[in-house]
């Protein structure tokens, strides 16, 4: 385990020299007058990145269920005595078969089993509440199901309309903090994502601060560097270019100025930053591994209070790459997750944060129900799972959709979502405390669904 | 009001006059394609050039252009004629064995059995041919290909590093194929038919409700030929009664494309993908037909019809016809290549040209390849867009480029170099620069995104430039912990990514360092603009770089070593490299 002080060097490699403020006019953001001190709330939202199996994640566990779903799948179900038991109680009487969790989740099984998680069913991106025979017909679909990265956009911008072109976690930033605020969207991942741009602050991307190798100290780019002169004509240089008529460059060079410049503003906050155990790599992940980004998202949390100003509420976005496997059924990732969450959950209750942290899980979309031969393909409907304190688990929310050949919930084997995506975010964002109204703001096409919170937050 | 409409025409008139004018030296307006005598004017317009066609400007091609006045069509010509440099044949070549060894070429299977290591070995070919082959306009188109046609280490392919040497050299070989070459041998490639998990799709199974797969036949539309949207010639999207656009495809076609995907396989003897162990033939030749795991049916594909019985090549042949004839296909493939080779936002009429001549190359041939990279590169548009659309023009330079751009400037040398593969394993011996990394958290290496949309979309950048209706898509690869520190640290031959690779790539700067020596400061920077950036340095940033040498003549470095004229020559081609001016090539 790297000592405190490794770890301070390897998040930023700080130096107190020069600090200026970020915020420029030194002015700090505060939360909307309507929220009390001290209650701390973030939401963590991992995206399952190209599409995750959900049904080789939770099946049914009856054994008439069990056969009907092992007949739509039979080259990849999954073994019924291999399930892990979940404890739910079918409170809405929506799901009377019982279920399992693939026999590597048992992390996630044993969260679920101590009502510290929840999963909606069958949740997806809709543009109104659709019948089979209206997709058939292909009335009010949204626009390119099953692409990659439309459907993940859609998801990202919290609207399946075409209609909105900045992230839902973007759009709950302005609406908290009418002053821009630049810690509420945090970007843990090492990729760019929607979700959380297009709001009046940009959102901190971290993986660009976490490592920050010597040379960069050596020549001084950067206030981290201790400066040098040579630092200082690089800056220079760019200052000047922000004013480019290119726009292209003037764009590139602001951006740059902002990098170049936010560290100082964090230069006191990574004091006294825990470390944790218990985070794994990981088997053959692609990109930078979940476990790492959640290790990283808990020693964020835990000198969240170092954050200037008033900040009750942040976003973290981390990514589960390699979801996307046509050729077999996410076993891996399922694993991996599950062991993830189970060590994010520990790190959370070891600073006692369990309750005012939420884990939302996003993805582009479902799979397949049947199957291709070794994998799935694009799907549509998906199952989530939300997990934390504050979330009533141990249920299953909404109604789980028929998994068997020809299902009545399926169209050309993709299963229509009864649950609409803003549905399910919605009910997180007012768990952070937005009202109905910020909440119609923040997801404009809420209004046309019916049940807009779907009741999983305590 | 009648007379303020007729001044307003006459204004239009007037700046469309000044337009053209400005272009004539260089432009036949109807074409807008430059004449095929031009030369370049000065060496600042050579290398602009040479930074869009090749690996990055050398004094060399500078000359040659410049001085020794080779037209850019007859040097387009002389590259299009030039032999083609394969990297498998590379290896095989100049990879020997170390101690009991023996050489690549000896034990191909090496590839699979050492995978992990000896992928390196992919990135040391890519960085040797990229940096010193001839044939640089083919190597460069194959790389912008590699970003269209997307495989990488990341997936399937990871244990199979020659199967993605060989998917480029498909790449190197029809660059300047036909189109529909291309697209067929990319499609019949084991490397793509594992990568995006054709290979072993068998035909639907009533009895256990198996379908076809459907990732080729989503990505094959979607990323290689038509795209989501129904296009103009001029690349804009088409829109319906409704304000809307117009989808190219639907489900239904996405599930009778992907039948026609079925009945693939790789030459190991074995149909599903999981079966058996591969060999290094199995994953390097065209995949074959198991006919009776094709389904021969009849199949409808974006209204056309592929009757039944012909087979699965008959079937896949038929299909990607469609695809090359889809009236998408041209202006899809020209703004992606434009993207890649010239700017991040090329205007509606400069698609449109290069789609037309894509759509026939004044001989009645659709698809030739040499003739739509000639049309991308001699356009008014990209010989002239820093002139004429100072706002807008230019594009970012990918990671990648920046360091071959480095190491052509300067003649980087390598060195013979061991790859060890484990302890006590075997080891290979071979020419390289021994680089491994382009940064530390944003990697960008040859075959190795992270998903099948590449590093980056068309459509990317940062939002404040979205929102304005303008795409940078390299920007998501920039960032802190990024390029520019690993560039110092190849310039000053020191750093923690240099040591920690153990570079060996030797910049020859004796002609910087005579600048110094002579205190030709600004002339060192007038040198170090025209043949990096092309002469697009801003006039401040070029004073304050020279006001940085002056001060520093003679000065000792942080850790009291002095600042002599080699590290002054360094830190002036660190600046202009690490400034802005150069990230955006225009």
């Amino acid at each position: 385990m790297d000592s405190v002080n490794d770890r301070r060097r390897d998040f930023l490699k700080l130096s107190l020299a020069g600090i200026s403020s970020l915020l420029g006019s030194g002015a700090a953001s505060t939360l909307r007058a309507a929220e009390t001190e001290g209650d701390y709330k973030a939401i963590v939202c991992i995206l399952l990145e190209g599409g995750a199996d959900v049904f080789n994640m939770v099946a049914p566990i009856e054994q008439e269920a069990w056969q009907k779903y092992r007949e739509a799948r039979p080259d990849i179900a999954l073994e019924r005595d291999s399930l892990l038991a979940l404890n739910h109680q079918n409170g809405d009487g929506s799901n009377p078969v019982k279920y399992g969790m693939r026999e590597n989740m048992g992390r996630m099984r044993e969260l679920f089993n101590d009502k510290k998680l929840a999963i909606v069913a069958n949740v997806g991106t809709l543009i109104r509440p659709v019948t089979k025979e209206e997709v058939e017909n292909g009335v009010d679909i949204p626009f390119e199901l099953f692409a990659h990265n439309t459907q993940r956009a859609q998801w990202m911008y919290g609207d399946a309309t075409g209609n909105s072109h900045t992230g839902w976690a973007a759009r709950t930033a302005d609406i908290f903090y009418p002053t821009p605020n630049p810690y509420f969207n945090v970007n843990v991942s090492d990729v760019g994502s929607l979700l959380q741009r297009g709001g009046r602050a940009e959102p901190i991307i971290f993986s660009e601060a976490y490592i920050s190798p010597d040379t960069m100290r050596y020549y001084g780019f950067g206030p981290e560097s201790g400066g040098s002169d040579f630092g200082n004509l690089y800056q220079d240089i760019y200052e000047t270019a922000q004013n480019s008529t290119n726009r292209l460059l003037s764009a590139f060079a602001k951006k740059r100025v902002r990098e170049l410049e936010r560290p100082n503003t964090l230069a006191d906050l990574f004091d006294g930053v825990a470390s944790f155990d218990g985070f794994g790599g990981g088997v053959h992940e692609t990109g930078k591994p979940l476990g790492k980004q959640l290790e990283l998202t808990a020693q964020i949390l835990s000198i969240h209070k170092n954050f200037p100003g008033d900040r009750k509420r942040q976003i973290f976005y981390v990514v589960h790459h390699g979801w996307d496997t046509h050729d077999s059924d996410n076993e891996q990732q399922a694993g991996y997750l599950s062991d993830s969450l189970g060590a994010f959950n520990d790190a959370l209750e070891r600073m006692g944060l369990q309750n005012s942290v939420t884990t939302i899980t996003l993805s582009d979309f479902g799979r397949s129900l049947t199957s291709n031969g070794s994998g799935t393909d694009h799907g549509w409907g998906s199952y989530a799972f939300v997990t934390g304190g504050a979330v009533k688990g141990g249920e299953i929310y909404g109604r789980m959709p028929s998994l068997q050949k020809n299902s009545p919930d399926a169209w050309d084997g993709r299963v229509v979502p009864t649950i609409s995506m803003e549905e399910y975010l919605a009910t997180v964002v007012k768990w952070f405390g937005a009202s109905q109204s910020e909440l119609n703001e923040i997801f404009p096409n809420l209004k046309s669904f019916t049940k807009q919170d779907l009741g999983f937050m305590g | 009001m009648r007379n303020l409409r007729y001044a307003l025409l006459a204004a239009v008139i007037l700046l469309f006059g000044a337009c053209t004018e400005s272009g004539n030296s260089l432009s036949d307006p109807a074409s807008s394609q430059i004449s095929k005598e031009h030369t370049a004017e000065s060496p600042s317009e050579a290398a602009a050039f040479l930074s869009r066609a090749t690996f990055g400007a050398t004094p060399e091609g500078i000359k040659k252009l410049y001085e020794e006045k080779i037209s850019y069509e007859k040097w387009l010509d002389e590259q299009f004629s030039a032999p083609p440099t394969y990297h498998m044949e590379w290896a095989l070549e100049n990879v020997k064995g170390v101690g009991s060894t023996p050489d690549l070429k000896d034990a191909p299977e090496e590839w699979k059995r050492n995978s992990d290591t000896i992928g390196y070995l992919q990135r040391d070919i890519w960085w040797h041919i990229a940096v010193n082959a001839e044939d640089q306009l083919r190597q460069r188109t194959a790389l912008a290909l590699s970003e269209i046609f997307v495989i990488s280490k990341y997936g399937p392919l990871a244990t199979m590093p020659d199967a993605r040497v060989s998917f480029y050299d498909l790449l190197v070989k029809d660059a300047f194929a036909n189109f529909e070459t291309l697209l067929k041998d990319v499609t019949f490639h084991p490397a793509m038919g594992r990568y995006l998990s054709y290979l072993g799709n068998a035909k639907a199974d009533e009895d256990s409700g198996r379908h076809p797969d459907e990732n080729y036949a989503r990505e094959v539309m979607q990323l290689f030929t038509i795209g989501l949207y129904e296009l103009n010639p001029d690349g804009t999207r088409r829109v319906g009664s409704d304000g809307k656009p117009i989808a190219t495809y639907t489900q239904r076609d996405i599930r009778e494309m992907a039948r026609v995907f079925t009945g693939l396989t790789d030459r190991n003897g074995f149909f599903f993908a999981d079966e058996g162990s591969t060999s290094h033939i199995s994953r390097t030749v065209p995949m074959i037909a198991v006919e009776e795991y094709h389904d021969n049916g009849p199949k409808t594909v974006l209204g056309k019809t592929i009757p039944a019985g012909n087979g699965t090549k008959k079937d896949i042949e038929a299909a990607l016809h469609i695809l090359f004839m889809h009236k998408n296909t041209g202006p899809f493939i020209a703004k992606r290549l434009i993207q890649r080779l010239v700017t991040d936002n090329p205007s509606p009429g400069y698609i449109e040209r290069v789609a037309s001549i894509f759509d026939n190359n004044g001989s009645g041939v659709r698809g030739d390849m040499k003739s739509v990279v000639k049309a991308v590169l001699l356009d008014d548009e990209a010989l002239n867009g820093a002139k004429n659309a100072p706002e807008t023009f230019g594009k970012f330079r990918e990671p990648l480029l920046f360091v071959t751009n480095l190491f052509r400037a300067f003649g980087a040398e390598g060195a013979l170099n061991t790859l060890q593969i484990y302890d006590g394993g075997p080891a290979y011996r071979y020419r390289s620069f021994h680089f491994h990394g382009t940064g530390m958290t944003k990697q960008e290496a040859p075959l190795e995104a992270l998903t099948v949309f590449n590093y980056f979309t068309p459509e990317g950048g940062p939002f404040s430039l979205k929102k304005e209706g303008l795409a940078a898509p390299e920007l998501e690869l920039y960032g802190k912990g990024g390029i520019d520190d690993v560039l110092m640290g190849l310039i000053t031959e020191n750093g923690f990514v240099y040591r920690l690779y153990e570079v060996t790539a030797e910049l020859q700067i004796e002609r910087e360092k005579a600048f110094i020596d002579r205190k030709e400061y600004r002339k060192l920077v007038d040198y170090l603009d025209s043949l990096l950036t092309g002469g697009v340095m801003s006039e401040t940033a070029k004073e304050a770089i020279v006001s940085y040498l002056k001060a520093h003549e003679g000065t000792k470095d942080d850790d009291g070593n002095p600042l002599d004229s080699d590290k002054l020559a360094r830190l002036a081609i660190g600046a202009v490299m690490t400034s802005p001016d150069y990230a955006l090539q225009r």
